[in-house]
């Protein structure tokens, strides 16, 4: 009887190691294929969708094929997995409840941002005071290369409430560049010389034609605002090259870059400011 | 210079094959552009700048040179080989993208009637070591300004602008070496005028000829509006040279465009 009981005991322990085996063994074979499986389909999707289309497809393709390599070990070691799932559930209900209000709003945010579709993987968007490259759009966040290059992670929920601009949805861009000229300067003669300045740079675009917009009247020059169109990706040198072009026109031109200054009169009533005369080497030697 | 044929230009030819020896360097002015290749040990040395388009176009090709040293204001690009020894080969090509160009004011084109606009553009030239090696590097022989071609800033494409306008008399352009000429027709079959105050020519898609006097010309354009809203047709194979035109073909198109005609929206090629 004895005998027979170590027997089965045994036997069930060998079993249950066997089971074991298979899930384990079912669980690593899952993951291999699920992300071989997912890979193909990533490189498949490259030719017929945009990058962040392509790389939802691949997740979902590999978590989805994961979560049944899980679900068929589960089977090798239970064959009720009810019970398992019951329990996980409980376990995830109270996950849930604590982490929900979060995650739950960036995970709801980041699907309202992909329909949106305000910008994409490799686009160039700026929120406040960021600025870089879009890496990925995730589940809860979107993660950001910056100029400077520093990895930036903003959450879904504040993407959703913020005002982004993307710099690179279109493919040409406004160039504005700020221009004081001083107050003796004949404007037409400013505006003509800045519009050679725009025609002789071949990034800067003739349709639509550059302008000289007035700004102000500043306290001691004209403030012009000179648009030029240009190629996005050309943005910062054409700006950069515009801003040396005016320079070298102006100095060429005699146009007066102004430096802010403040006129001091006595006024018509009052007598003129007194002048004394300083002799320099007096006052250094103290003399 | 193998390649020097007889012709009755007044400019020497500036493309085809050339022998530079080593430890020499030659010299190209074609029209505003300075080219300088310098054959060193392994090496093809290249140097370019373009300067302004005069009047009178300067196009000279000095060759066997003593190296000199390259101007720091040009552009500069080295290319490494096991072997040197093939000739040079300068190749005159069309512009990379359309090319958009202004009658001298606005014209109008009646219902049925139909014109031909002759249109200068600007040539690059590509650079290979050899007959069958692939391009070293292309320069536009004067770099065009960029313009963008479309409806909004949205919708278009980025193309060059010319510097020159498009005249309905063959005599009113004037051929010059850098430069290539593309006769459009433009007929209007629809039953409203055709205002015409741009036009985008899609230089990649033609083929680059070269006639008896050594001026260039391209492959001529038809363009057609159609009675349908908003549509053009662009033909290429149909429509011919000048008469009397005895050209020869150099090169293929940048693009080749299997459809000899396709209907494109209007804002494509009129604005």
């Amino acid at each position: 009887m004895h005998h027979q009981l170590s027997h089965f005991y045994e036997v069930l322990i060998s079993a249950t190691t066997l089971a074991w085996g298979r899930a384990i063994l079912i669980v690593i074979l899952g993951f291999l294929v699920a992300q071989l499986v997912a890979r193909v389909v990533g490189r498949l999707a490259v030719r017929h969708m945009d990058a962040h289309r392509g790389m939802l497809a691949r997740r979902l393709i590999f978590y989805g094929l994961f979560l049944i390599a899980v679900l068929l070990a589960l089977r090798q070691v239970s064959h009720d997995i009810s019970n398992i799932f019951l329990g996980a559930a409980g376990i995830l209900t109270v996950a849930v409840g604590f982490a929900s209000q979060t995650s739950a709003s960036n995970l709801i945010s980041g699907l309202f941002l992909i329909g949106e579709k305000s910008f994409s993987i490799g686009d160039t968007i700026s929120i406040g005071t960021t600025s870089g490259e879009v890496l990925s759009i995730d589940l809860l966040s979107v993660k950001l290369r910056t100029f400077d290059n520093l990895l930036v992670r903003v959450p879904n929920e504040s993407l959703v409430k913020s005002e982004i601009t993307n710099l690179t949805r279109f493919p040409i861009r406004r160039i504005d560049i700020q221009i004081s000229v001083g107050e003796k300067e004949d404007l037409a003669r400013v505006r003509e010389v800045l519009m050679e300045v725009a025609d002789q740079n071949p990034a800067a675009l003739i349709e639509p034609r550059p302008e000289v917009r007035f700004s102000a009247f500043g306290e001691s020059s004209f403030d012009l605002q000179f648009c030029v169109w240009t190629r996005r990706e050309n943005y910062v040198a054409t700006r950069n090259s515009l801003a040396e072009d005016v320079i070298r026109a102006f100095r060429k031109h005699d146009i007066e870059l102004p430096y802010p200054y403040r006129a001091l009169t006595t006024g018509s009533l009052s007598e003129p400011f007194p002048i004394r005369v300083v002799n320099d080497k007096q006052d250094m030697t103290g003399k | 210079m193998k390649d020097s044929e007889n012709n009755n230009s007044q400019h020497p030819i500036w493309w085809g094959e050339f022998t530079l020896p080593q430890h020499t360097m030659g010299r190209w002015h074609i029209g505003p552009l300075e080219l300088w290749v310098q054959h060193l040990a392994g090496e093809w040395r290249l140097a370019w700048q373009s300067g302004e388009e005069l009047m009178q176009p300067v196009t000279s090709v000095e060759l066997n040179l003593p190296i000199r040293p390259l101007n720091q204001d040009m552009q500069v690009c080295r290319f490494s080989f096991r072997e040197t020894s093939k000739p040079l080969r300068l190749l005159p090509t069309l512009a990379d993208r359309a090319v958009v160009v202004r009658p001298e004011m606005p014209l109008f084109i009646p219902s049925g009637e139909e014109v031909t606009l002759f249109v200068s553009t600007t040539l690059w030239v590509s650079v290979y070591a050899g007959q069958h090696s692939p391009m070293l590097v292309e320069m536009p022989t004067l770099r065009p300004s960029d313009t963008w071609f479309g409806p909004n800033t949205r919708q278009g494409e980025l193309c060059y602008a010319s510097r020159t306008l498009a005249h309905t008399q063959v005599e009113d352009v004037t051929p010059r070496p850098h430069r290539a000429i593309t006769p459009v027709q433009i007929r209007n079959h629809a039953h409203e005028p055709l205002r015409l105050e741009r036009l985008s020519v899609p230089v990649p898609l033609l083929t680059l000829y070269q006639n008896q006097v050594g001026d260039f010309w391209t492959q001529p354009v038809l363009l057609e509006r159609s009675g349908r809203d908003g549509q053009a047709r662009l033909q290429l194979g149909n429509a011919r040279l000048p008469d009397g035109m005895n050209a020869r073909q150099i090169g293929v198109p940048r693009q080749l465009d299997d459809e000899v005609s396709m209907f494109r929206a209007l804002s494509r090629f009129f604005g």
